[in-house]
């Protein structure tokens, strides 16, 4: 881009941007650059304009933001100017999610696959819940395999693999703090779960991300995830005093082998099983063993 | 919670015999992992005589208790809550009951059928049915019933 140059984005043949599909306005949002300064500003598009997952009015734009317009993800890069070596930002490619064939039928919708570093899972969640979208993201890291399942834009199931024991909404939320690997858009998955879930993608980052940052304020308090909890004796209070979840919390973290598989086997989330195990540590019930 | 099914077959006359010694505790560890000290457990202390029949202990289903008049068994627990299931052999219908408690670390526990008789001869109201069982806190070396511990039914 350069000095004073307005990009035009929208489903209009006679714009600077084109981007063919329904979730886009004719005219949907203005990326300009002026000063240095590069801005977004949504042009009253019915389905919105997302920057870095939060859906804005107008925006500055940094390095690396990641702008979601229909199911299109723009980022912007700063690339070098000839021939000085000054940078001038510029908006990549258009489509940073891939879009491939593997070896389907001709007749069948071409699979969405891409990385994680490219493409955080806020920004896909997002992404397939503004769109409504139907099917399995699959994600692979190093050595995990998560799956989210969407029904028309909301999330019905999570799930990561091998841990069938972790609740789908707390799966959702462990699977936030994946930062790299692959992610692909699998067609919709017949299996029917028990324990089906029904939250928008909306809901799930905004308590995920608070959860996160909670999590992370407890963490230097908890011991460590590899220790063991045992019962502290002779105990302060019996047992049948202690609230319903804490009862249940410390019972399994004396069948759990160490704190990570408490956090893994509880049906509480990761930030409420802290905070009981806090509590029943200053209460004198549990201790690292 | 991890379930890990046990089955309880008490056939202990020959080995009894051939001991030939005073009573005998036969141990069932219910839970994962090395025995842990006796005052990190519970124990569920099924005696000769007793006439409830456990049938399960949380959804591990246990064989029949048919026991020798000089052995016990100690079903050794994590503390927690626990959920037994119950029958009367003696009672006109094979109904299975359910009782649950909290077992508290280093306490030994014995499940007592009550029927409208014992309720009254501990002063305490009648339960509709014709029997229930009940849980009691024990003193281990007398075996004196200390209290009933069994939670209200569908209680937390």
């Amino acid at each position: 881009m350069d000095e004073f140059q307005e990009i035009v984005i929208g489903r209009s043949s006679d714009l600077d941007m084109v981007l063919v599909e329904e979730m886009v306005s004719r005219r949907h949002a203005r990326i300009s650059l002026q000063g240095g300064v590069v801005s977004i500003e949504d042009m009253g598009s019915t389905n919105g304009t997302f920057v870095n997952g939060e859906k804005i009015q107008h925006a500055t734009l940094q390095e690396g933001d990641r702008v979601l317009i229909g199911t299109s993800i723009l980022k912007l890069v700063a690339i070098p100017n000839e021939p000085s070596s000054s940078r001038r930002p510029d908006l990549v490619a258009n489509r940073r999610v891939t879009m491939r064939r593997s070896g389907a039928p001709p007749t069948e919708a071409p699979r969405m696959s891409g990385s994680l570093e490219e493409i955080p899972l806020p920004d896909l969640m997002q992404l397939f819940g503004t769109s409504k979208k139907t099917g399995v993201l699959v994600l692979k890291t190093d050595q995990r395999v998560g799956r989210i399942y969407f029904r028309e834009g909301r999330i019905y199931y999570c799930s990561v693999e091998n841990q069938p024991e972790i609740p789908p909404i707390k799966a959702a939320y462990r699977m936030l703090t994946w930062k790299t690997g692959f992610f692909a858009l699998d067609p919709p998955d017949a299996t029917e779960f028990e324990n089906e879930i029904s939250v928008s993608a909306q809901e799930v980052l905004m308590e995920g991300f608070r959860q996160m940052d909670e999590l992370e304020n407890l963490r230097s308090r908890l011991p460590p995830f590899g220790s063991r909890l045992i019962l502290r004796a002779p105990l302060e209070a019996p047992l049948h005093e202690l609230e319903p979840t804490h009862l249940e919390v410390l019972q399994t973290a004396l069948n759990s082998a160490n704190l990570q598989a408490l956090m893994d086997r509880t049906e509480t989330t990761d930030l409420e099983t802290s905070k009981i195990v806090l509590d029943l540590i200053r209460r004198g019930y549990i201790k690292a063993g | 919670m991890q379930r890990r099914s046990f089955f309880l077959t008490l056939c202990l006359t020959s080995l009894l015999a051939a001991a030939g010694c005073g009573q005998v505790t036969y141990i069932v560890q219910q839970y994962d992992g090395p025995v842990r000290d006796r005052d990190e457990v519970s124990i569920l202390r099924l005696a000769p005589g007793d006439p409830a029949q456990i049938i399960a202990m949380d959804g591990d289903a246990l064989g029949r208790q048919d026991l020798e008049s000089d052995v016990r068994v100690h079903i050794e627990m994590l503390p927690g809550k626990h959920q037994l299931e119950v029958e009367n052999p003696h009672a006109a219908s094979k109904t299975t009951q359910r009782v649950q408690f909290i077992a508290e670390p280093g306490r030994t526990y014995r499940v007592v059928l009550a029927d409208r008789e014992w309720h009254a001869k501990k002063s305490a109201p009648s339960r509709a049915d014709a029997w229930s069982p009940l849980v009691y806190e024990l003193d281990g070396s007398s075996d004196e019933l200390v209290r009933e511990v069994s939670l209200p039914p569908n209680g937390s």
